[in-house]
């Protein structure tokens, strides 16, 4: 069963020395925290965002903010609500680029959809990647990337997401099925994989 | 398989392929961005901005930029209005010297200004081959103000450093010291010896070596000359004016409410405020300043402060009121854009972007094939058979060999009869 599986790299930061901006606390936490942030950036913002910068960003906002954590915090949960305002906000300002700009990167069917070739010839397998999570839903990407992608547990993803494990599930189990639907309309099939 | 705690991968091994193919190509260059973003955290430009002496710099420098985009505009006569002259148009070849007063001028009727500070001295080198115009700064302020989608690929050359356009607005500075470029609106693309970088609005770059302060622009010169429009026939070089002309002596300078008001709003945007306050100062403008020199100018930055906010469906009424309302602003032709971008991507409504697809698909501008294409996919989604094979069939003879020719192919096999 998943939900038995080990609850992999959940920080046991001292949230004391993080309120108090102890150094060795914080470094300790930005240490560990970083990649997990760098991860959620390239997997939650789609292609057409800069996963770095919004990466960057994050950990701005949650060591300036680290101040504020309460006694006992679920600091996954809270630096994941950090990315996915982070994130939202430059979607948003990559939808305004993408119109202001004449530039064009990923070329765009009518239909919202990617062309296969060209995503793949201007930005390789990373960008269709992107590009197929990014047909999903908000939830569903969520849901897949944090219980399929990173095999959390259903506990540990509810904990995140502010849900509960059977609703994980069940939202794992549509995310996944909208998963095949979004590689088949991409294009995106595993490498070796002729059909 | 239910949802009470199965894994519905164990049977489908193609999802199970699937899921480990997408782990795979989502983890090609992680390492690499970890450290990479690691490396940005540690580096002095990571930490929080204020108090921070180059960003002061920086920021002075944007809104002094914006001043002189503003008194730019103050000269820049609206092409209705018959008793302003309107601006000198810049050959290739020809020089642009403001060696007496801040200068103004063209590059194209309705597609690009320039706005010189007195001291400056610059000039339209041959076009590119692709014949986009090449401005060189010899020394002084430059400001290039751009309608997005006219122009392509124009460049400013400031001693190693090159400024390509992609619809904006922005000022460059070359002194002895180094080269400064402030972005106002747009993006640009700024390359120099150390590579390229794209700058967005409020962004700045900069050749001088760390810790030293830009220079001021000579701003007071520049509103000073700015305040009277320039005289019908006058040249673009106040060194040489035509033969029988007296420069005018320039009046005082003074900045009325109205045109500090609209400065408020041009740092905003330079500054990259937060769209909500943008929307907030562009409708109090609005609401007192219904009739003005710059409501085009603020409505429209209000249609794209409303679009960023996210508010899509008053952004698209909002972009058919100013195309309404002005129906010769040079920023029609964007604002036109973005109301079909908004009624198509965000609304998801293709019946409303028709109406602005068909005003972009009207004559031979570099966007009309493009919106020709969107307006035959939009018909034909609306069951307008005719009306979108005609558009399709229209994109092809704008643009054979377009982005959208070979879909617009394909579309027009399926749709004819």
């Amino acid at each position: 069963m998943r939900d038995e599986r080990p609850r992999g790299e959940r920080p046991a930061d001292s949230s004391a020395g993080l309120r108090a901006g102890e150094p060795d606390a914080v470094e300790a936490f930005a240490a560990r925290a970083q990649p997990r942030v760098v991860r959620w950036c390239r997997k939650l913002g789609g292609p057409r965002i800069d996963a770095e910068d919004a990466a960057q960003e994050v950990m701005v906002v949650a060591l300036g903010k680290i101040h504020t954590l309460g006694p006992d915090p679920n600091l996954d949960a809270w630096l994941f609500a950090i990315c996915r305002r982070v994130l939202a906000n430059h979607r948003r300002k990559a939808w305004f680029r993408r119109w202001q700009s004449t530039a064009v990167g990923i070329e765009e069917r009518p239909g919202g959809g990617l062309d296969p070739e060209r995503a793949t010839a201007a930005h390789g397998r990373l960008q269709l990647a992107q590009a197929c999570l990014d047909r999903l839903s908000a939830r569903h990407r969520e849901v897949l990337v944090l219980y399929d992608l990173e095999e959390r547990s259903a506990q540990e993803v509810a904990a995140i997401l502010d849900s509960n494990p059977q609703a994980v599930r069940a939202l794992a189990m549509r995310a996944r099925k909208k998963l095949k639907q979004a590689a088949q309309r991409a294009g995106y099939r595993p490498q070796g994989d002729g059909r | 398989m239910t949802p009470q705690g199965h894994d519905p991968r164990a049977t489908d091994p193609g999802l199970d392929a699937l899921l480990g193919q997408l782990r795979d190509d989502l983890a090609q260059g992680e390492d690499a961005s970890i450290q990479r973003v690691a490396h940005r955290l540690r580096s002095p430009a990571a930490a929080p901005s204020r108090g921070i002496p180059s960003w002061l710099a920086a920021g002075a420098m944007v809104a002094t930029a914006a001043l002189t985009l503003l008194v730019v505009r103050i000269v820049t006569p609206p092409p209705p209005d018959p008793t302003v002259a309107p601006l000198p148009t810049v050959a290739a070849g020809q020089e642009l010297a403001a060696r007496e007063g801040a200068l103004a001028a063209t590059l194209a009727e309705g597609g690009a200004s320039v706005g010189l500070a007195a001291g400056t001295i610059a000039r339209r080198l041959a076009d590119a081959p692709s014949g986009a115009p090449v401005l060189e700064l010899d020394h002084g302020v430059i400001t290039v103000d751009v309608v997005p989608g006219m122009l392509p690929g124009l460049r400013v050359r400031a001693g190693q450093v090159t400024v390509s356009v992609l619809g904006t607005s922005f000022a460059v500075t070359r002194t002895p010291e180094g080269v400064d470029v402030v972005v106002l609106r747009g993006i640009v693309e700024v390359t120099s010896g150390a590579g390229s970088r794209e700058l967005r609005a409020g962004e700045s770059f900069t050749t001088r070596p760390p810790g030293q302060p830009a220079d001021e622009p000579p701003i007071d010169a520049v509103r000073e000359a700015a305040v009277a429009p320039p005289a019908p026939g006058e040249r673009p070089s106040a060194q040489a004016p035509a033969e029988g002309e007296e420069a005018d002596e320039p009046p005082t300078p003074t900045l009325t409410a109205v045109e500090e008001e609209f400065i408020g709003i041009q740092d905003a945007l330079a500054a990259g405020s937060d769209a909500g306050e943008l929307v907030a100062m562009t409708t109090g403008y609005l609401d007192r300043h219904p009739r003005g020199t710059f409501t085009a100018e603020v409505a429209a930055i209000r249609v794209e402060a409303l679009a960023r906010e996210g508010r899509a469906r008053e952004a698209y009424d909002a972009a058919a009121a100013f195309v309404a309302d002005h129906p010769r602003s040079p920023r029609r032709t964007q604002i036109l854009q973005l109301q079909a971008t908004v009624a198509r991507d965000r609304l998801q409504d293709c019946a409303l972007a028709l109406e602005p697809y068909r005003s972009l698909a009207q004559g031979s501008s570099p966007q009309a094939a493009e919106a020709s294409y969107y307006l035959g996919v939009c018909a034909l989604e609306q069951g307008l058979l005719d009306e979108g094979v005609a558009a399709l069939e229209r994109c092809l003879a704008l643009a054979p060999e377009g982005t959208h020719a070979p879909r617009a192919r394909e579309l027009l096999e399926t749709a004819r009869p």
